[in-house]
Formats: C-alpha cells, structure tokens, sequence
C-alpha cells in the first residue's frame, strides 16, 4: 500500500509540474450573457448600506483598474450618484463563508456586496486592509476583492485551480488571498483574465495587444496595384493582417489587426531565401499595411507577421506574389524572353510609365 | 498540453489501481431531503439504500434556477446558488459538502480556503474511492485538491484527482481518497451548459 501511495504521490507531483507548465495559457473560465461593447454600468452606494468613507476610495480605484485593464471592449464602471446598480456594505450574503458577493442582470445593472469589516463568519473575522493604517497580514486588500467582483459583472468565472496556472495570471482564483501572499494585492486583471474579456467582447480597438495568455492564429493576405510593371515604375503593396476567420473564438474571427510590425520580403524568382525588403507602414484602413516598391527586375514579393513576444498572436506569412518588370529598349519592352512593344505592354514610353491599355506578350526574336 | 495528458491518463490508471471498497452502484435517484445544521457534524454510517446526509450549509433556502434575469434590491438569499454537492462514502453515507466559492446563474460568491473546524467531517478508508455528484445537477469537469486539517491557511495544497472533458456532462465523479492523514478536500466543479463552478470543502480524515 505505501508503495502504491508513493507512486500515486509521485504522478500527483508530475500531474502537478505538467499542469503547471501546460495551463499557463488557459483563459478565465467565463459564461452568462454579455454587456453590450464598451456599455458604461455606473453605480452608486445602496442606500442604508454605503460604505464607509475609509473603504470607499479602494472600491473606486477597483472600477478604474477594471476599466484600465480590460483591454477590450467589456463594461465600463464607474460611481455615479443615483445610477441603476450599487454597491453595498453590507452581511447580506448567503453563506457565511464569503467575503464579497456580486450578482449582475445583463443589461441593466450589477450589485457588488462587500462583508463589513469586523464581521464574524463561521472560518474567522474579517478584517479589511483599508481599516488599518498599517494592515496586518491575514487582511483582505479591498480592492482586489473589488475588482474580483467587476470580474464577475464582466462574466468571468473562477480559474480552475486544478490546473496549477500561476496565481498572477488571474485574480479570479476560487479562494482569495490574504496580505502578504503573493497576489494580495493586485490591482489589474491578469492576463489569462484579459484573454476572456477578448475573446468575449473583442479586443478595445484593433490596436490593442491581444494577452499573452492567447494563441490566435493569423492571417495575412498580400495584393499589388499591378505585377507587371516597367523596370522604376511605382507598384504599391498592400498587406491585410487578420486574426484567421476559423479561429474557435468566433467575436475574434476576422478581425483586423492593426499598428503591428508586418515585413516585406523578396527573392528572385527561383530563390530559395527571402531577404527583407522594408517594414510596411499601417494605412488608415485597419489591418492595412501598404508599401511602394519601385523593382528594377522581377522579384517575388510576400508579407511576413512574425510572433510577438509580447502578445498572443501566431505569426503568419502571405501567400507570393510575383511583379514582373520589363525593360524598354526602342519602344520594346521585355520581361525574360518575352517582349511586347511599349504600346502593348501599356507602357507610354522608355522611361516606364504606364498607360491605361496592354495586350499580351509576344516572343521576342533573340 | 500532450504531457498533461499522458499525466492524467497515467493518473488515472494509478487510480484505477488503488484498492476500492464498494462504491455505491445503486445510488438514489433523489437526494434524502437537506437539513440545514450551522456546525459541522459527523456522519452517522446506515445501511443502503437511504444513507444519511449531512450538509453544513449555513442557509436552508432551495436555490432559484440560475437566471440573469433582472432583480433589484432582493436579498442575496433570493439569488441563485449552486445545489448542495454529496460525497458518497464506500458505506453509502453521503455528506453535503461546505459550499465555498462559486460563480452560478448570474451570481457570484468569494470565499477563502475553509478551514477543517467548520467543515463537515468524514472518514474515508485507506484506498477507497469517493463518489461526488451534484443531483440533479450535471457538470463538465472537476478537480480535487487537499491541504492538511492543521494548515488553516492552506499554504501548501496539493492535487488530488480530476476530470471531465469540459464538455461531456457528467453525474457523478469518482475520485481517490487523500493518504492517511486528516486534510481539508476541496472539490471545484464546472456544470453544464456553462452555468458556472462551485468550490465545495470536506475534512476528510483517513486512517
């Protein structure tokens, strides 16, 4: 039997490690219906249970850690005298275990309770940070406790703690920490947090990083205003970033994906290597990155996005392009061994600018 | 995510062969019906098929269907809440576990880790397997984890068992009971259709 137990101990330890390292990119757990995008759900204190003036100030820097944080478009908080929804100060919580209490009716408004301070519960007393001008360990920081709340106004749930995921990458773990244990005090959603507010209500704006806690396959597409040119003549390439249409989270399908680094790349046609031709400049359409190009020989052209470090996108390569470039000789213009007059190739004259008609190519006589 | 895998599989045959007693094959449709008591207690071991039940639970109102719907000033006790979850004993006994955090219907309540003096207590033979189940209730996944009875406060909490592939609804689960010793189990569900989780805690002593 103690030998089965220590085996058993010992796949519990690996089960653990593993869990560890395999569930660092698990989003928060969420479900119930959303807020409208960005909605802006303000509340008051609930009358005959506000909170005192000491508590006050951490519960509104909790509605602003949310709102600095979110990195999407979830609901918006913040205290406004006779708003719909409240928070209050109060014991009114149906076990006598827990130390704050949210319901929320999507999409009208929220209550957040918070357990007051000196209350005895069935496990101990609860003591608030905030009370103390120098908080004891074993007191709960307000303010987390707070923004746990937002969390679950915002849908989220708890992380599943059997996976091991790093404490710091959720506030909404099923049981809350006390001063000092790492954690006690955090003031921002974590980032597998983050994830879920993304993948429910979209990244804040196309701009926005998308949390590290995220993998989302991309998608970028390449096209040329023209890829058959004369050797100097302008071409524009334009590269169009998505996250992929058959991602699994299906608000983030197809969105654009803007104010990232996308390089251009060429080789010669037959090359195996690519070198790096520029970095593409964002356009004022999002998820648009444009260069102009002006070959003198033909190349095969492709964009490149390559993973972040520091968000939770894939990287991804278009597909190829080929812009072939004639050189024009007495009104002849060839591209390899093909030739065509200046005239049917569209080009007005030597220098390569090109008209508005072409027809197609004839076999020069070499 | 492979290795995890292979772990939980090798996990799970480890657990496939530690000894069982006689988990209860034919447990009652319906749950006994639920006292309220506002301390822990013990259970008392009675013959099938109508095992005892213990619930610590420190409100006696039956759960509302979880709903979003609109509510203003209501009592929080008028909210939804997740069902009382049951570990089922080799014996039969069933104990109604302390309900901590949970996350259910549209409402949301935080707990910190319970510590063994105000949980129900329990006494599960080296090896047995324990059955949990949430009647009516179905659930997706689930994970045990334990901490010893003297650590209040749950500095060092180790995994138990768990399962569920997040999408297959489940009735019950059957996890190992922790090595000899006097720990505090907590057991988080996941329920179906994306209703929420809830935590659940036992003091489980093992001889």
């Amino acid at each position: 039997m103690n030998r089965r137990r220590t085996i058993l101990a010992a796949i519990l330890l690996v089960t653990a490690a593993l869990g560890g390292q395999a569930s660092a990119d698990t989003p928060t757990p969420a479900g119930g219906a959303t807020w409208a995008p960005n909605q802006q759900v303000n509340y008051r204190w609930k009358a005959g249970a506000e909170p005192p003036n000491w508590l006050r100030p951490a519960i509104n820097a909790a509605a602003a850690g949310s709102n600095a944080s979110k990195a999407s478009q979830a609901a918006i908080f913040a205290y406004e005298a006779g708003a719909q929804s409240w928070i209050g100060y109060t014991a009114d919580i149906p076990t006598n275990y827990a130390v704050g209490y949210a319901v929320r009716h999507v999409p009208d408004s929220y209550n957040i309770r918070l357990r007051p301070h000196g209350h005895v519960l069935d496990w101990g007393t609860l003591r608030w940070c905030q009370f103390y001008d120098n908080p004891p360990n074993g007191c709960y920081d307000a303010e987390l406790i707070t923004l746990h709340e937002f969390g679950h106004v915002q849908t989220l749930g708890h992380v599943d703690e059997s996976l091991g995921e790093p404490w710091l990458d959720s506030i909404m773990h099923a049981g809350p920490r006390t001063k000092a244990k790492i954690g006690w005090n955090e003031d921002e959603f974590g980032r597998c947090d983050v994830a879920r507010l993304q993948i429910r209500y979209r990244a804040l704006t196309p701009s926005t990083p998308y949390s590290t806690c995220l993998a989302l396959p991309t998608t970028l597409t390449l096209a040329a205003t023209s890829t058959s040119v004369a050797a100097g003549q302008s071409v524009t390439i334009s590269a169009t970033l998505k996250v992929t249409g058959s991602t699994t989270y299906a608000k983030l399908a197809d969105e654009p994906i803007s104010d990232r680094q996308v390089t251009l790349q060429r080789r010669l046609p037959g090359a195996s290597s690519w070198t790096t031709h520029a970095h593409m400049p964002a356009t004022s359409i999002e998820g648009r990155y444009a260069s102009v190009i002006s070959p003198t020989t033909t190349y095969d052209w492709r964009a490149l996005f390559s993973k972040p470090a520091n968000e939770g996108l894939n990287g991804s390569t278009s597909a190829v392009i080929r812009v072939n470039v004639s050189s024009c000789v007495d009104g002849v213009c060839c591209t390899g061994p093909i030739c065509v007059t200046a005239a049917e190739a569209g080009i007005s004259d030597q220098t390569g600018t090109k008209t508005d008609e072409s027809e197609g190519p004839w076999q020069a006589d070499y | 995510m492979a290795g995890r895998l292979l772990a939980i599989a090798l996990l799970a045959a480890v657990a496939a062969c530690v000894p069982v007693g006689n988990p209860p094959t034919d447990a009652p449709a319906q749950s006994p019906a639920v006292t309220s008591l506002g301390s822990p207690s013990q259970a008392v071991p009675s013959p099938q098929p109508t095992p005892p039940l213990v619930t610590p639970r420190t409100t006696a109102t039956a759960p509302p269907p979880p709903t979003d719907a609109p509510a203003t000033d209501a009592p929080a006790s008028s909210e939804p809440m997740p069902r009382d979850a049951l570990m089922t004993l080799p014996d039969g006994t069933q104990h109604a576990g302390a309900l901590g955090s949970y996350f259910y219907g549209g409402a949301a309540a935080d707990s910190p880790w319970l510590p063994a003096r105000v949980l129900p207590a329990l006494e599960a033979p080296a090896g047995s397997s324990l059955v949990l189940s949430v009647p009516p209730l179905e659930f997706v996944s689930w994970g045990a984890r334990y901490a010893d009875a003297a650590d209040e406060e749950a500095d060092v909490i180790s995994p138990l068992a768990s399962g569920g592939d997040g999408a297959t609804p489940l009735e019950s689960a059957t996890l190992p009971a922790p090595p000899s010793g006097s720990w505090v189990v907590a057991v988080q569900l996941y329920f179906a259709q994306e209703e929420g989780d809830a935590t659940y805690y036992w003091h489980v002593t093992v001889p």
